[in-house]
């Protein structure tokens, strides 16, 4: 659970654009860190649904963060989207990025919209 | 003559052998019966999901399902639990959902897995965005828990849920407080912590901005645009307004 308050947390910020003094991280590190904690939980998670949730928040944790590499943040989008498939269609997941529930379908659909996105920010680093 | 009794004999081996299948079956119904009590008696809705926990459950179910099939009577509605949670496990979430229904339909008031057949059947109807079913569900799971401790976690989704129905503002609202007043008649017990931060963490997403627009709008949240237009009606100027941080996916 700490991970996912400091992910709300850290949205908070980012959109007040504003920094927490008690934190001494700014919402770039935070996520950055939350990152690394999360990426050692998913270790132990088997649910597909948890692992569909938790590879999202990797790749729009890499997305937010300047601290995180995006190309890591594209595999675990393409992780997310690989999992979200293994769920049955009538199940729907808390998408952490709208605080909703939403269909299997729609969070596809936020995975992909954040896999383009991140594409995109590789593809201005090459050019 | 002798053909009679070679018949006969014949009859009584076979006889035989069925009397002590019969028995066979009787000691492995009875054993299964012990495991599957002890299973429901030590069940934990918190720890269900560990490696052991998910073996045993499937084992016992896998069981279960094949004396059903050869048409014997397990003798105790926590069958339906214990196949109810394998379904789950499995993520056969219709499956789950009937067996718990079958379930919290026999059960006895005083069963101790009332509550956790109504909170896992809620946890089914939340996944599916069932929430008016789910809600139903939480609210039963509150209900058949003991007073001296309370199901607050099935509280909180309660609240959780009357959001994500984008109830208005004072519904929400107040579901969150009721619950937060009811904590705090708990202080310092085990769970009171772990139920206090994940009210606050739900509470708070009520609250937050998105990084993308959500697909409802969100009553909890007033963007700075709304505020504007609620202090100037008259200027309708929204283009002119900070862009909000929600863009469309």
């Amino acid at each position: 659970m700490p991970v996912v308050i400091d992910y709300s947390l850290a949205q908070a910020l980012l959109l007040a654009k504003s920094v927490d003094m008690d934190l001494a991280q700014t919402p770039s590190e935070l996520l950055a860190d939350l990152s690394h904690r999360l990426r050692r939980i998913v270790l132990n998670k088997r649910e597909e649904i948890i692992l569909a949730l938790c590879y999202f928040m990797l790749g729009t944790c890499a997305f937010y963060s300047t601290h995180l590499s995006k190309d890591v943040g594209k595999i675990h989008l393409e992780y997310a989207r690989h999992r979200t498939l293994s769920v049955p269609s009538d199940v729907c997941l808390y998408s952490c990025v709208t605080k909703e529930l939403l269909s299997r379908d729609e969070f596809i659909k936020q995975v992909d919209y954040y896999t383009n996105q991140l594409e995109q920010q590789v593809g201005r680093r090459f050019r | 003559m002798l053909r009679n009794t070679t018949e006969l004999s014949e009859i009584r081996r076979q006889l035989s052998d069925l009397t002590s299948r019969e028995k066979r079956v009787e000691v492995a119904l009875r054993d299964l019966r012990r495991r599957l009590e002890n299973c429901l008696n030590a069940f934990d809705r918190d720890k269900y999901k560990a490696t052991d926990q998910r073996l045993l459950i499937n084992a016992l179910a896998s069981e279960i399902l094949i004396f059903d099939k050869l048409g014997y009577d397990i003798g105790t509605c926590g069958s339906h639990f214990l196949l109810g949670v394998a379904a789950l496990l499995e993520g056969r979430y219709q499956a789950a959902l009937e067996r718990f229904k079958e379930f919290i339909g026999l059960a006895e008031p005083h069963d101790r897995n009332l509550g956790n057949a109504c909170f896992l059947a809620g946890t089914v109807s939340y996944n599916r965005r069932q929430c008016s079913q789910a809600i139903e569900f939480f609210e039963s799971a509150v209900r058949y828990s003991p007073e001296e401790n309370r199901d607050w976690q099935s509280k909180t989704r309660v609240a959780e849920l009357t959001y994500f129905m984008r109830k208005p503002r004072e519904v929400i609202g107040k579901a969150f407080f009721d619950v937060e007043e009811r904590l705090k008649a708990i202080e310092g017990a085990a769970q009171h912590g772990f139920l206090r931060a994940t009210l606050y963490l739900k509470l708070g997403n009520c609250y937050v901005g998105t990084f993308l627009e959500p697909k409802e709008r969100n009553p909890m949240v007033i963007t700075k645009s709304q505020s504007v237009t609620i202090s100037k009606p008259e200027s309708g100027a929204q283009g002119s307004l900070d862009p909000s941080p929600c863009c469309r996916w």
